[in-house]
């Protein structure tokens, strides 16, 4: 091999590596983000290009720009809302072109919500699940929530942005009620929930953020923790890829 | 400093910070695997396939790929088994001449195993877990739920160019319920372990894989979360070391 062979050689093992850190840094922005309920700016940082832009919830998939944007900027924080999210188990993989990149994340963490009034579900996403305290005049929801997220990053002029993001719930329950017990509890709010959506249909105008609708369904659904079935593999790992035509999308 | 010295030094720095991207993915890879409960695969996948001393020291060790083998294949994966033991607060030491590398980590998570009945401890399907269950719970389930945090010394070492585990040592933080504290379980836990010891036949475990016996005891076994002790400094921190002889193996 030349110098200059090498040099080059030296340079692409250099800018992939910086890559990696940069890729965990942007991903650490959007739970960074979503943590504060900043739904704008967590849109900043999908590619403003790519017409399949998405966040796959596992109960549907929100894609495309329009949708995506919506779905993300409904989401307006409330007093003494939280979301921890804090990233664990990094594993990443640049493609050899360095055009795209995939990743693969656990996220522990906890959500909060409270209301001082009986809460909406259309403006409280988890109302379902929030009780009156048996002491003080609130309500409220305090739940640990442990996520897996797998993520197709993409470069776009020069600068790295979120493509596909698809978020698996691993475990969630009550800080007080463990995740077996919750898995078969939760059943009865989901109904709730259901029956709690207008029967004409699902229209942004008449669900809760969360209650979202969906542009088209998970192609792998998951509804979180069961103890019927074997924890799935997905999102799955990522391999050593060289294009992006060579690898999976998420 | 030469062009060519300037080039060789550059070439191995950046080769440094590639290798410890690759070693942060191997180990991460791991726990993804122990998670899917997809061990089978982490003595081809992971684990070195070329060193007679390549090991696990959990608090007994298990030496040698045969060893790995029985403890690794075949787990029971059983519905609703969840394991989570994701990485934090990784130190990644690469060694000065590129052939070995040392890892700490913290992993914190959790474990969970739904049973329909109280399982058998032992017999071909007995499961250790014996007297260290819950239940049955308001829903009539057998269970363990537990919040887990472990720490882990891994060396690794390159064999045709890819990064192998080659020594792991596995050291509990805490272990307890899912709704009590570690400071009493770990005085339950005294209690459990003396059950489990008297469920055992006297003339050895069978030889179901979480019921392995070890190769040999560990040199240095972990005591896991203890009122009576300090916390022990134990995995060590990785330190900067120029090649495997100069360092202690975990």
């Amino acid at each position: 091999m030349t110098q200059m062979e090498q040099a080059d050689q030296m340079l692409r093992d250099a800018r992939r590596t910086a890559d990696r850190w940069e890729l965990e840094s942007l991903f650490g922005r959007f739970q960074y983000y979503r943590s504060l309920v900043q739904g704008g700016r967590m849109m900043e940082l999908f590619s403003a290009e790519k017409a399949d832009v998405r966040i796959d919830l596992g109960n549907g998939v929100i894609e495309g720009q329009e949708d995506l944007r919506a779905f993300l900027t409904s989401q307006k924080p409330h007093r003494g809302e939280m979301h921890g999210r804090t990233l664990l188990n990094p594993l990443v993989e640049v493609a050899e072109d360095r055009a795209t990149a995939k990743g693969l994340f656990v996220a522990a963490g906890h959500d909060t919500f409270v209301s001082y009034e009986k809460p909406d579900f259309k403006e409280y996403p988890f109302a379902a699940y929030m009780h009156k305290d048996p002491e003080y005049p609130l309500y409220k929801m305090t739940h640990w929530v442990w996520y897996k997220f797998g993520v197709d990053f993409i470069r776009e002029n020069g600068e790295w942005k979120l493509w596909h993001v698809r978020r698996v719930e691993i475990m969630r329950c009550p800080y007080d009620e463990d995740w077996i017990d919750f898995s078969i509890t939760r059943q009865k709010y989901e109904i709730l929930n259901k029956f709690r959506t207008p029967w004409q249909g699902l229209t942004r105008e008449t669900c809760g953020p969360l209650n979202f609708v969906p542009t088209r369904p998970s192609p792998e659904p998951w509804e979180g923790y069961t103890i019927t079935r074997p924890v799935p593999d997905n999102p799955r790992m990522p391999e050593p890829y060289a294009t992006f035509a060579e690898t999976f999308e998420y | 400093m030469r062009l060519e010295e300037r080039l060789d030094s550059l070439k191995r720095r950046v080769q440094a910070a590639k290798d410890r991207g690759e070693v942060a993915n191997v180990f991460a890879t791991y726990q993804y695997y122990h998670s899917l409960i997809y061990d089978g695969k982490t003595v081809e996948e992971i684990y070195a396939q070329h060193q007679p001393d390549v090991r696990h020291d959990w608090g007994g060790v298990l030496e040698g790929l045969d060893e790995l083998r029985r403890y690794y294949v075949d787990r029971p994966r059983y519905n609703g088994k969840l394991i989570c033991h994701f990485l934090a607060n990784p130190v990644i030491q690469i060694a000065g001449d590129g052939k070995t590398a040392k890892g700490y980590w913290i992993a914190a998570g959790h474990e969970c195993t739904p049973y329909p009945e109280r399982p058998k401890i032992t017999g071909p399907d007995g499961d250790p877990v014996g007297p260290r269950l819950e239940g049955p719970d308001k829903y009539g389930i057998y269970k363990f739920c537990h919040w887990v945090w472990n720490k882990y010394g891994v060396d690794f070492i390159r064999e045709e160019g890819k990064w192998r585990v080659w020594h792991l040592r596995t050291s509990g933080m805490i272990r307890t319920h899912f709704s009590m504290d570690w400071i009493d379980f770990s005085l339950q836990n005294h209690i459990d372990d003396r059950l489990c010891a008297l469920a055992t036949p006297l003339e050895g475990v069978p030889s179901k894989p979480l019921n392995a016996p070890p190769t040999y005891p560990s040199p240095n076994p972990p005591q896991g979360y203890t009122i009576a002790e300090p916390v022990a400094p134990e995995p060590r921190l990785p330190e900067p070391y120029e090649s495997f002889d100069e360092t202690f193996s975990y």
